[in-house]
């Protein structure tokens, strides 16, 4: 049975874009045009995904209520958001909204087909164990590749997809260092210098959460990043 | 403030508040009109005396009898002490001598007929002074006792100019009184005055003939000081020049205070406007609304507005970049996913060739669109970055490093310190900052030659530098380019998708830190030098 994502979006054209390009990649498309027409359809039947525009016509930060009240009815419905504004991400950081990725408009259509991908292997590999190799283990930091879950010192560090193969990426060559182009191919990212500033910021945000001693990133500035060796 | 200011508020003010001079200048006109007529009066009241004993003692031989020769060759002499004796002490009756040959009924008659501080003698036809009363040392009125303002002490020179003592005849001291005695014997009537050793003081005198039938027998002489009037003068002038002096620094105290509180409001608007908008022209202050109701805060508030409407503007026109980007990101997605929904479904032996080229078209228009925001969100950045403490030098040297590895074709010559270079703020912009002055040298910088970037102490700031060799810019221009939309580029050189917007960029790190930008062309057409300075270091 294919998987249904549920793609809210006040663009027709877009919309009716990316709704072929997930059909020809074998998904079931719901697609609507703002969020009271998602929530009524969606609140009978939850999707396997949730792909939201954050303006949704006359809201403009109608995606953000919809991400909410989805996430209220499921904890662990995947969502990705989709932007034109590229502060958006920021909010979207910053509320902490629940949602487990995010990319502009600018995202191409395989690259955002394979977010989707990623999003749905991270949900399935969380109920299948995972195979050795794709595990990485760099001191207190354990990632696990397959279900996309990273641990630091034990505790779950929640990553979103972006987030964590730029994590991977500096992480499999400590000491090295990772320009910025590196890390957003990497990350299969398809956003500016500036945004890999602000994904770093918020990367070290979430591991402080969780130990507050933790500086394991290296900011060398003007050519990147690294992940410094326990010492 | 005041040598700022030759001409300012207060200043005109002042020179407005010099009319108030003219209060005095009237009053003392009017001070010596009074006097003038006191002394006219004094004359009259003399006169009146004078010919009132004459008429008294007329007609009664008993008190001039005749004898003696009528030119008896002692009446010169006599004549002579009298003079002396009216001139120069004018109370020794002993002093007369000879000349003193009173008749105890004549003495007897003037002491009735005396007036206070006055003198009242005759003489007869030979000059004897037959009866003497009075004097003119008057007691001093209280008034005088009391010790004089310092005021008065000082202001006797500007009194003098004003108000002219009586024009005094000066000479042989006796020759008046002996003039007027002699005009009094041969039947004329006279006043007089004359000076006293005070200069002050004038005494007054009337001679009055007395008859006896049609006979001249004698005179009567009355005299009378100034005294008075001279304390009447100088008591209503020390009244005067304390209550001008009173009124005109009051006046002068409340112009100069009003005009102080207007000159401070409007220099405080004056700072406010000058601080608002900067030499780029963009909005740096506000103009506080005091809510006064007069003019001025009518020019506040007007201002404030004017103020507030070019802000919104500036903000319009701020915004315009971000907007522009947001509102084109979704016709680029629309492009975009159709281009990939028609290579996903085109057969795979198909030609590719235009739709790779109109990928790329897209791919380099989401570029453009990503610049046209990046000063926003550099702004938004900033807004919530928090600064901390980092070293200037080792962001410089890791930068450089980067710009090697990235752009191996181009030469870097750097010069750094050894050692840290403390500074404050945030170090990822400041990162961004030379990130966008080296990505412009390299958009100039001749193929072959290098370009250099420094970082120095300069005074109380560090100093970064970038240079290259690339031709010099328009002088006209090089203020302007650090403003946003600003491009020195020629055309069809903006292959990159340049905007102008690199520099303005810049300018944003710079003065977020407190620091300032500037460009110049190096001498002798050697190159371009931008540099962005940071206090601190």
């Amino acid at each position: 049975m294919p998987r249904r994502i549920a793609l809210v979006e006040d663009d027709a054209t877009i919309r009716q874009n990316y709704a072929d390009a997930l059909a020809r990649a074998g998904y079931e498309v719901q697609a609507f045009a703002d969020r009271p027409q998602a929530m009524r359809s969606l609140a009978t039947r939850l999707p396997d995904l949730a792909l939201i525009d954050i303006g949704l016509a006359h809201e403009i930060d109608g995606g953000f209520a919809l991400c909410r009240d989805l996430r209220a009815m499921s904890a662990t419905l995947p969502i990705i958001f989709l932007s034109a504004r590229d502060s958006d991400i920021d909010i979207v950081s910053g509320l902490r909204l629940g949602a487990d990725d995010y990319l502009t408009k600018d995202a191409s259509l395989p690259h955002l087909l394979a977010r989707i991908a990623a999003l749905f292997r991270r949900v399935e590999a969380a109920r299948e164990p995972s195979k050795d190799d794709e595990r990485l283990v760099r001191g207190a930091l354990e990632l696990d590749a397959a279900r996309m879950t990273a641990l630091w010192g034990g505790k779950a560090v929640d990553l979103t997809v972006t987030e964590f193969w730029m994590v991977r990426s500096l992480a499999r060559h400590p000491g090295h260092v990772k320009d910025r182009d590196t890390l957003m191919r990497d990350a299969e990212m398809v956003v500016d210098d500036g945004t890999i500033t602000s994904h770093v910021k918020r990367i070290r945000k979430k591991f402080l959460a969780v130990d507050a001693a933790f500086d394991a990133i290296d900011t060398v500035y003007g050519m990147g990043y690294r992940w410094k060796e326990a010492a | 403030m005041g040598p700022r200011f030759p001409h300012g508020i207060r200043w005109r003010l002042a020179l407005a508040a010099l009319a108030l001079l003219a209060i005095p200048v009237l009053a003392l006109q009017f001070i010596a009109r009074m006097e003038a007529f006191l002394r006219a009066s004094q004359e009259q009241d003399i006169a009146v005396t004078a010919r009132a004993v004459a008429s008294a003692l007329s007609d009664r031989e008993a008190l001039f009898p005749k004898g003696g020769p009528p030119d008896d060759p002692e009446a010169d002499e006599r004549r002579r002490i009298v003079g002396l004796f009216a001139a120069a002490d004018p109370d020794a009756a002993a002093s007369l001598g000879r000349a003193y040959a009173p008749s105890e009924e004549i003495e007897r008659f003037l002491d009735i007929m005396g007036r206070r501080a006055s003198r009242l003698w005759v003489v007869d036809a030979r000059s004897r002074v037959r009866g003497l009363s009075g004097t003119l040392k008057e007691p001093p009125p209280a008034r005088a006792v009391k010790t004089r303002t310092p005021v008065a002490g000082w202001m006797k020179p500007v009194i003098s100019l004003v108000v002219s003592a009586p024009q005094l005849p000066a000479g042989d001291e006796t020759r008046p009184v002996r003039a007027q005695i002699d005009k009094a014997l041969i039947g004329v009537s006279s006043t007089t005055w004359r000076g006293t050793k005070d200069r002050e003081v004038a005494i007054l005198s009337a001679a009055q003939p007395v008859f006896v039938g049609d006979d001249i027998v004698g005179a009567v002489v009355v005299e009378e000081t100034t005294a008075s009037i001279q304390l009447l003068k100088e008591s209503a002038l020390e009244n005067l020049i304390a209550v001008t002096l009173a009124v005109c620094l009051g006046v002068f105290g409340a112009l100069l205070f009003f005009a102080t509180r207007l000159a401070t409001r409007i220099r405080r608007l004056h700072a406010q406007a000058e601080t608002a908008i900067d030499a780029q022209g963009r909005i740096r202050g506000a103009i506080t609304v005091t809510g006064a109701k007069d003019e001025i805060g009518d020019l506040e508030r007007s201002m404030a507005a004017v103020l507030e409407r070019l802000a919104g503007y500036n903000r319009y026109l701020e915004q315009m970049a971000g907007r522009l980007s947001h509102e084109l990101r979704t016709p680029v997605a629309v492009v975009r996913s159709s281009l990939d929904n028609l290579r996903a479904e085109l057969p795979t032996d198909a030609p590719r060739v235009y739709l790779d080229r109109a990928g790329e078209g897209v791919e380099r228009l989401s570029r453009i669109i990503s610049r046209l925001s990046e000063g926003t969100r550099l702004e938004k950045m900033l807004e919530s970055a928090e600064r901390e403490a980092f070293d200037l030098a080792a962001v410089v040297r890791g930068c450089v490093e980067g710009y090697r590895a990235a752009y191996p074709d181009q030469a870097f010559e750097a010069a750094v310190p050894a050692g840290s270079l403390p500074a404050h703020g945030v170090p990822d912009a400041i990162a961004q900052l030379l990130d966008k002055l080296v990505e412009n040298a390299r958009d100039f910088a001749p193929a072959g030659t290098a370009i250099r970037v420094s970082l120095e102490r300069a005074g109380g700031f560090c100093r970064i530098a970038v240079e290259n060799d690339g031709p010099a810019i328009d002088p006209d221009l090089l203020p302007r380019l650090f403003d946003s939309m600003v491009s020195v580029r020629p055309e069809g050189q903006s292959h990159g998708g340049h905007l102008g917007l690199g520099l303005a960029i810049v300018r944003l790190v710079a003065e977020f830190h407190g620091g300032s930008v500037r460009a110049r062309n190096l001498p002798a057409g050697r190159g371009v030098r931008f540099e962005a300075d940071f206090p601190g270091g």
